[in-house]
């Protein structure tokens, strides 16, 4: 017996996939809105995760400030604040680009689109570009813990070294979990730059797009906790690039 | 069944969306160079590292509110972004409450 067509109406659960304009719905979803949503709720339970990942770190540093205050002020004073201030710029700048990305996928603006993506991805490249040489220049003036860690360059005499060594450990560790962060949601961003320029995107997929933003902003708010932690802890006196 | 989000009843949402954003990234933004200059005065601390936390707190919550969309997510998303914050809390509790305080107890 011949079913009819308005038994299979898209908001009774079917057994297989929904059709819509422009592509198909998981089967296991009623339509796309439970679709979306269920996509965006994984995201933010991953990120509650990873708020805890960083939250363990970011506890281990304060009870080792609280502990040895002198000794991390006087190391985070050595950091280089101006290179911080511009990558915290360029951070939040990809996050306002990202964003207009959704908006630009959900109106099918396709040229938008790829733009503001491209942009994503160039700032976040710029971001770990001045990282790069941030590193660098504490390489050359020494700022590396371990058995070249000299008393050249601090002020005080009776400066506890070990300990200003472990601020630099802190250092690492935060920014380095930070910048793999990064490279992993900029390979993210190029993998839908390729689909944008392929036209792969449609509408109703802005979601794509919605969710590893969720990912990028995450990843720019913790830059926002290591500036004050790390960069601003210590008085500073000077702006300098090199 | 999931309710369709604002964003995504409203197609003029975006527009107007797109605008926020520009708001919302100029007020964080301003927000930079205060956090910044704030290492330069001689405040004395705790003052100086709580102001600064302050103001990281202010940027993040701006950040997630309107750029992760959290004032039009449902609840069950805000149940799962507080859920995180809250056991970050406790993390931070019970783990300071052991070593700030284990200099004063008697051995």
């Amino acid at each position: 017996m011949a079913v009819e067509p308005s038994v299979l109406a898209p908001q009774a659960p079917v057994a297989h996939a929904g059709h819509g304009p422009h592509g198909t719905h998981a089967h296991h979803f009623d339509n796309w809105e439970q679709q979306r949503g269920a996509e965006r709720l994984g995201m933010w339970m991953f990120l509650a995760t990873e708020v805890l990942f960083f939250g363990g770190v970011m506890a281990a540093y304060t009870v080792y400030r609280l502990w040895f205050p002198v000794e991390f002020e006087a190391g985070s004073s050595r950091l280089n604040v101006l290179i911080a201030g511009i990558n915290s710029v360029l951070l939040l700048t990809s996050s306002l680009t990202i964003t207009l990305a959704i908006y630009a996928a959900k109106a099918g603006r396709r040229r938008d689109l790829r733009r503001y993506l491209g942009l994503t991805i160039l700032l976040g490249l710029a971001f770990l570009g001045f990282k790069a040489v941030e590193y660098t220049t504490d390489y050359r003036e020494g700022l590396i813990p371990g058995p070249n860690f000299t008393r050249d360059g601090w002020a005080s005499p009776d400066l506890n070294l070990y300990r200003v060594q472990l601020f630099f450990i802190f250092y690492y560790v935060m920014t380095g979990l930070h910048v793999i962060h990064m490279l992993a949601g900029i390979g993210v961003l190029i993998y839908l730059y390729v689909r944008a320029a392929r036209d792969d995107i449609a509408p109703d997929k802005y979601v794509a797009i919605e969710v590893t933003s969720l990912y990028w902003h995450f990843v720019d708010i913790v830059w926002m906790f290591l500036l004050p932690l790390l960069y601003l802890a210590g008085t500073h006196h000077g702006l300098h690039l090199f | 069944m999931a309710e369709p989000t604002e964003l995504e009843k409203d197609d003029t949402a975006a527009g107007e969306a797109a605008n926020t954003a520009h708001l919302v990234f100029a007020v964080i933004a301003a927000l930079i160079p205060v956090t910044i200059a704030i290492s330069f005065t001689g405040w004395e601390q705790p003052w100086r590292v709580l102001a600064n936390l302050l103001i990281a707190v202010t940027q993040a919550s701006l950040l997630s509110w309107f750029f992760m969309h959290l004032r039009r997510s449902d609840r069950l998303t805000w149940v799962v972004a507080a859920a995180g914050l809250f056991f970050t809390g406790i993390l931070f509790t019970l783990t300071l409450a052991d070593y700030v305080f284990r200099e004063l107890s008697p051995r």
